[in-house]
C-alpha cells in the first residue's frame, strides 16, 4: 500500500516535471511579453509530431532520440520566430484581450493543420532501448524513462535558472521584463530581445515535445491537456516566475497522480480543485509577479 | 439619416426573407439557417459580456452546453415540463452558474484570470458530462424529440423542421429585441462606464463587481437559452458542444461582425455561415478555417465587417482618406 | 470629520476638520500615495482605522466611500474616454441620483431627464466646458480633461475632495488656473479638500494645514506657517528652494 503511494508520488514528480517543461516556456513568455500564449500547448504538440516524423515509433538509440528532440526544438523555434514576426509584433501595444484571442485562434489553427498533416489517430511511441528497461530502486520497479524525464526537467530548470539569474544575457532579459521602455532607453535592443525570447520559448516547447514523445500517446489532443496544466502551474507559481512554475508543476503532477489512487472515480477533477483552492487563497501565486525571475 | 434608413430597410428585408425561408429553401439550407440563428444568439450573449462589460469569456460553450443538455434531457426523458418553461429554466441555470462563478471569483473576474478560469471550468463541465451516465457520457444525448407547446387555446406542433424554424426565428427575434432594449437602457450605459474606466466608475459610486456579476449572469442565461433552442433543432447533444471550438465560435462571429456594434455578432454569424457553406466541401478543415479567420480578423480588421463599413462611411461623408485607413487595434488600457 | 489611522506607514495619524484644506507632502516614496489610497479605499491598512463624520469606514470599499461623499481625482485625469463631455457628466449625475434614491425620469426613456440635463449644463458652464459638450473625452486637451474630471466629481455633490497631485505635469500658467478653480469650488460649495502635491506655491496658496511625510513617518504637521519654519522639514525636503520664504 505504501509503495503504491510512494510510486504514485514518484510518477507525480515525473509528470510534474514533464508539465514544467511546457510551463517554463509559457512562464517566460508571460514574464517578458506579459501575454499568456494560449497556443503554447499546441506548439508543444507540433514538437512531438516533428520528433515522431524523424524517429518513427521505435527510436534506435538515445542519440537519435536526442537528435530528434533538438530538431523539434529548432523547427518549433523557427515557427515561433515567424509567429512573432507576423502576428505578435503587430499585437504588441494592443488591448490584451485581442492578444489572448489571437493566440487562442492560433492554437486552433495549429491544431487543424496538425490534424491535416498527420491525421487524428492516436499513436504510441516507445522510448529508445536504452531507456526502456525498468530500474530497480529499493524494491520498486521504476521505468527508466521516468528517471530520464525527471533528469531532463531538472536540467532544463537548472539551465534556465542559471541563464536568467547569473548570466549577463539573463539580466538583460529581466530588465526588459521589468520595464521595457526603460530598458530601451538604456540602449538595450528591446525588439531583438523580445524576438529572441519568443523564439526561445517556442524552441523550449518543441524540445519538450521531442523529449516527452515516449511519455504519452501521440495525438492532436495532448496539446490541450498539457496546456491547461501548464496554465495552472504558471498561475499558481506566480506569473512570470520560473521557480514558481517549477514548484507548482511538481505539486500539480503529484496531486494528479495521487488522486488516481485517492479518488479513483473522478481522476481529472482534483487538479481543478487544487487550482480553485490556490486561486482563492493566493490569487497572486506562490511568488507574486515581479517581472521575471 | 439615410444610412440609418438603409440599414433598417436591409435588416427588415433579411428578417422577411428569413421568415419565408421554410418555403423556398431546401432542408439542408434550412438546417444551416437554424444553426446560424442559434449561433447569432450565442455570439450576442458573448458580446454582451465582452463588448459591453469588457470581460472576455473563453469558455462560453459551458453555458451553451448547460442549456443544451438540460433541455435535451427534459425533452428526451419526458419530464413533462412545457417547453417555454424548459427554456426559461435553462436560462435560469445558466444565470445561477454564472452567479456562483462570479461570487467565488469576484476579484479575479477580469483579464487573464477570467480567461483561464472559464477555460478550466468548461473543461470541468466536459469531464463531468463525460462521467455522467444519464447524459450519455461521451456519446451524448441522441434522439431528442421536438416539443409541442400547449397554449390551451391552440397547440403548436413543432415537430416539423419548418414549424420549429419559425418558432426559433420568433424566439431569437424576441430575445434580440430584449437585449437591444437592455443595452440601450441606463443599465447598459452603466456597463459602458465600467468598460471604459472601471476605477472612475467606482469613484462615481458604481458597484463595479455587482454589475460585472450581473453582466455575467445575463450573458450566461442567454447562452444557455441558445443551447436550449439548439437541442431540439439538431436533436442530438454531445460533448462537442463543450469543446474549445464551440467556445471560440462566438468570439469569431463577434469579431468578424464587429465588436463595437450591437448587430456585430449577428452579422458575423451570418457571414461565417456563408463562408462555412462556401467551404463545406473541404472536410476536416473546421479548426483551420475558424482559427485562421479569427486570426486574420484580429490582425487585419479588428473592428470587423461593421467596423470597415463605418470607416468607409467616414471616408465618404467627411472625405477623410485618413479616417478610412487601417483601423488600429484598441489600445492597451492603463 | 476626522481621519485617524495607523499603517505599515508607521504610525501616521491625521484629522481633518470640515471645510479645511489639508495637504500631504513629502519626497517621492514617502508614502503619500499609499496614505491617500488608504483614505479613498483603494488600499487596506493593517492596523488603524479611517473615520468619516464619526462613522468607521475602514472596511468600506471605494465605491461605498464615494457614495458617502468622497470625490476623487487622479494624477492623470481619468474620464470616460469614448463618451462625450456631456455624456460623462450625465453618467455621473445619473449614478449619483441612482444611489441617493432620486428619480431619474421616466424609466422607459433613454434620454436623461430634464433635471439631469439642466444640471449637467450648469456644471459644464461652471467649469467652462460648455463649448466642448459634444467632443469625445479622449480628444480633450490635458487641461480640459482635468476640468471634466472636476465636473464628474462635483456632480456627485461630495463633501470632501481628494485630489491626487492636481497640478502634476502642468505648465506654470495652467497651475494658476487649477489653483483658482479649486479655490472657487471650495468657496462656493464649502467642500473640504485633502490633497497631495509637490508644487509648494500651490500648497501655500490653498492649504490651511500640512503634513510632511518621509519614509512612511510623519516628520511635521500643523499650520502652513509652522511647517514652513520647521528646521527638520527644511532640511529633509524643502531645502534651498525655501530660502526665499
Amino acid at each position: 500500500m505504501l509503495s503504491e503511494w510512494l510510486f504514485s508520488i514518484y510518477s507525480g514528480i515525473a509528470s510534474g516535471l514533464a508539465v514544467f517543461l511546457v510551463a517554463a516556456g509559457l512562464s517566460w513568455v508571460f514574464g517578458i511579453l506579459k501575454i499568456l500564449n494560449m497556443a503554447h500547448g499546441n506548439f508543444f504538440m507540433v514538437g512531438t509530431y516533428v520528433a515522431y516524423s524523424v524517429v518513427g515509433q521505435r527510436p534506435e538509440s538515445l542519440a537519435a532520440f536526442m537528435g530528434a528532440s533538438l530538431l523539434a526544438a529548432a523547427v518549433v523555434g523557427l515557427l515561433g520566430f515567424i509567429t512573432d514576426k507576423v502576428m505578435l509584433r503587430r499585437l504588441r501595444g494592443a488591448d490584451y484581450h485581442y492578444v489572448l484571442m489571437g493566440t487562442f485562434a492560433l492554437a486552433m489553427l495549429v491544431e487543424g493543420v496538425v490534424k491535416l498533416i498527420w491525421g487524428v489517430d492516436l499513436t504510441t511511441v516507445n522510448p529508445p532501448p536504452v531507456l526502456d528497461a525498468p530500474v530497480d530502486i529499493g524494491g520498486v520497479m521504476v521505468p527508466r524513462f521516468t528517471l530520464f524525464a525527471i533528469g531532463a526537467g531538472l536540467a532544463v530548470f537548472a539551465a534556465l535558472d542559471l541563464a536568467l539569474n547569473r548570466t549577463w544575457a539573463g539580466k538583460l532579459m529581466q530588465a526588459v521584463a521589468a520595464d521595457p521602455w526603460m530598458a530601451g532607453m538604456m540602449g538595450i535592443n528591446v525588439p531583438m530581445l523580445l524576438a529572441v525570447s519568443v523564439t526561445a520559448s517556442f524552441a523550449l516547447a518543441g524540445l519538450a515535445g521531442g523529449l516527452l514523445l515516449p511519455f504519452q500517446s501521440l495525438s492532436p489532443d495532448i496539446g490541450n491537456s498539457y496546456l491547461l496544466l501548464a496554465f495552472f502551474a504558471v498561475i499558481i507559481g506566480g506569473l512570470g516566475n520560473i521557480r514558481g512554475a517549477f514548484l507548482a508543476s511538481v505539486l500539480l503532477g503529484v496531486v494528479q497522480q495521487v488522486s488516481t489512487i485517492a479518488v479513483p472515480n473522478f481522476p481529472g477533477l482534483t487538479v481543478y480543485v487544487a487550482l480553485a483552492v490556490f486561486l482563492i487563497w493566493w490569487p497572486n501565486g506562490i511568488f507574486p509577479p515581479a517581472g521575471l525571475k | 439619416m439615410i444610412a440609418r434608413a438603409v440599414a433598417m430597410g436591409a435588416g427588415a428585408a433579411v428578417v422577411g426573407a428569413a421568415f419565408a425561408l421554410p418555403w423556398w429553401a431546401n432542408p439542408g439550407m434550412l438546417f444551416l439557417a437554424g444553426l446560424t440563428l442559434i449561433q447569432a444568439l450565442f455570439a450576442l450573449s458573448w458580446n454582451l459580456l465582452f463588448g459591453y462589460a469588457g470581460l472576455a469569456s473563453f469558455g462560453h460553450a459551458g453555458f451553451f452546453a448547460i442549456g443544451a443538455y438540460f433541455t435535451g434531457a427534459c425533452l428526451k426523458y419526458k419530464f413533462g415540463i412545457p417547453f417555454p418553461f424548459v427554456l426559461a429554466l435553462a436560462g435560469l441555470s445558466g444565470a445561477a452558474v454564472a452567479w456562483l462563478i462570479g461570487i467565488v471569483a469576484l476579484r479575479r473576474l477580469a483579464g487573464i484570470f477570467l480567461a483561464v478560469l472559464t477555460v478550466a471550468l468548461s473543461e470541468v463541465l466536459r469531464l463531468i458530462i463525460g462521467y455522467t451516465k444519464f447524459l450519455g457520457r461521451e456519446d451524448g444525448l441522441n434522439d431528442i424529440p421536438r416539443p409541442t407547446i400547449d397554449l390551451g387555446v391552440v397547440t403548436l406542433d413543432l415537430t416539423s423542421s419548418e414549424a420549429y424554424f419559425v418558432f426559433l426565428l420568433a424566439a431569437c427575434s424576441l430575445l434580440t429585441a430584449m437585449m437591444w432594449w437592455l443595452v440601450h437602457s441606463r443599465f447598459g450605459r452603466t456597463f459602458q462606464t465600467i468598460r471604459q474606466d472601471a476605477e472612475r466608475a467606482a469613484f462615481i459610486g458604481t458597484n463595479v463587481s455587482a454589475y460585472r456579476i450581473a453582466a455575467f449572469m445575463i450573458s450566461g442565461a442567454l447562452a444557455a437559452i441558445a443551447g436550449g433552442l439548439f437541442a431540439p433543432w439538431t436533436r442530438i447533444v454531445t460533448t462537442d458542444e463543450v469543446h474549445w471550438l464551440m467556445s471560440i465560435q462566438p468570439m469569431l462571429n463577434t469579431l468578424l461582425g464587429g465588436v463595437g456594434s450591437f448587430w456585430g455578432p449577428i452579422v458575423g454569424a451570418m457571414a461565417f455561415a456563408a463562408i462555412n457553406y462556401g467551404t463545406r466541401t473541404f472536410v476536416g478543415l473546421a479548426e483551420v478555417i475558424v482559427g485562421g479567420i479569427l486570426l486574420l480578423v484580429i490582425l487585419v480588421a479588428p473592428h470587423g465587417l461593421l467596423g470597415l463599413v463605418s470607416a468607409l462611411r467616414a471616408r465618404m461623408v467627411r472625405g477623410h482618406p485618413a479616417a478610412a485607413r487601417e483601423t488600429p487595434l484598441p489600445e492597451r488600457q492603463r | 470629520m476626522r481621519y485617524g489611522e495607523l499603517e505599515v506607514l508607521k504610525g501616521v495619524s491625521l484629522g481633518v476638520a470640515s471645510g479645511e484644506t489639508f495637504a500631504i507632502i513629502g519626497p517621492n516614496g514617502a508614502g503619500k500615495t499609499t496614505l491617500f489610497k488608504v483614505m479613498t479605499g483603494e488600499a487596506r491598512c493593517d492596523r488603524g482605522s479611517v473615520r468619516f463624520r464619526g462613522e468607521d469606514v475602514t472596511r468600506l470599499p471605494a465605491f461605498q466611500r464615494a457614495r458617502r461623499g468622497f470625490g476623487r481625482t487622479f494624477q492623470m485625469a481619468r474620464v470616460f474616454p469614448e463618451m462625450t463631455v456631456m455624456q460623462n457628466v450625465v453618467s455621473s449625475l445619473e449614478s449619483h441620483r441612482r444611489w441617493s434614491g432620486l428619480s431619474l425620469g421616466k424609466w422607459y426613456r433613454y434620454k436623461p431627464s430634464t433635471e439631469v440635463a439642466t444640471e449637467a449644463e450648469s456644471l459644464l458652464r461652471d467649469l467652462g466646458l460648455q463649448d466642448h459638450r459634444a467632443v469625445e473625452a479622449r480628444f480633450l486637451s490635458h487641461g480640459d480633461k482635468k476640468r471634466l474630471e472636476f465636473a464628474i466629481v462635483l456632480a456627485m455633490k461630495p463633501s470632501v475632495l481628494m485630489l491626487d497631485e492636481p497640478t502634476a505635469g502642468m505648465a506654470q500658467s495652467d497651475r494658476l488656473g487649477v489653483v483658482e478653480l479649486i479655490g472657487r469650488i471650495r468657496a462656493e460649495r464649502g467642500i473640504t479638500v485633502i490633497m497631495t502635491e509637490h508644487d509648494m506655491d500651490v500648497i501655500f496658496g490653498l492649504a490651511n494645514r500640512l503634513m510632511v511625510l518621509n519614509y512612511g513617518e510623519v516628520i511635521a504637521s500643523g499650520s502652513v506657517g509652522d511647517v514652513r519654519d520647521n528646521p527638520v522639514v527644511r532640511e529633509v525636503y524643502l531645502g534651498k528652494e525655501m530660502v526665499r520664504a
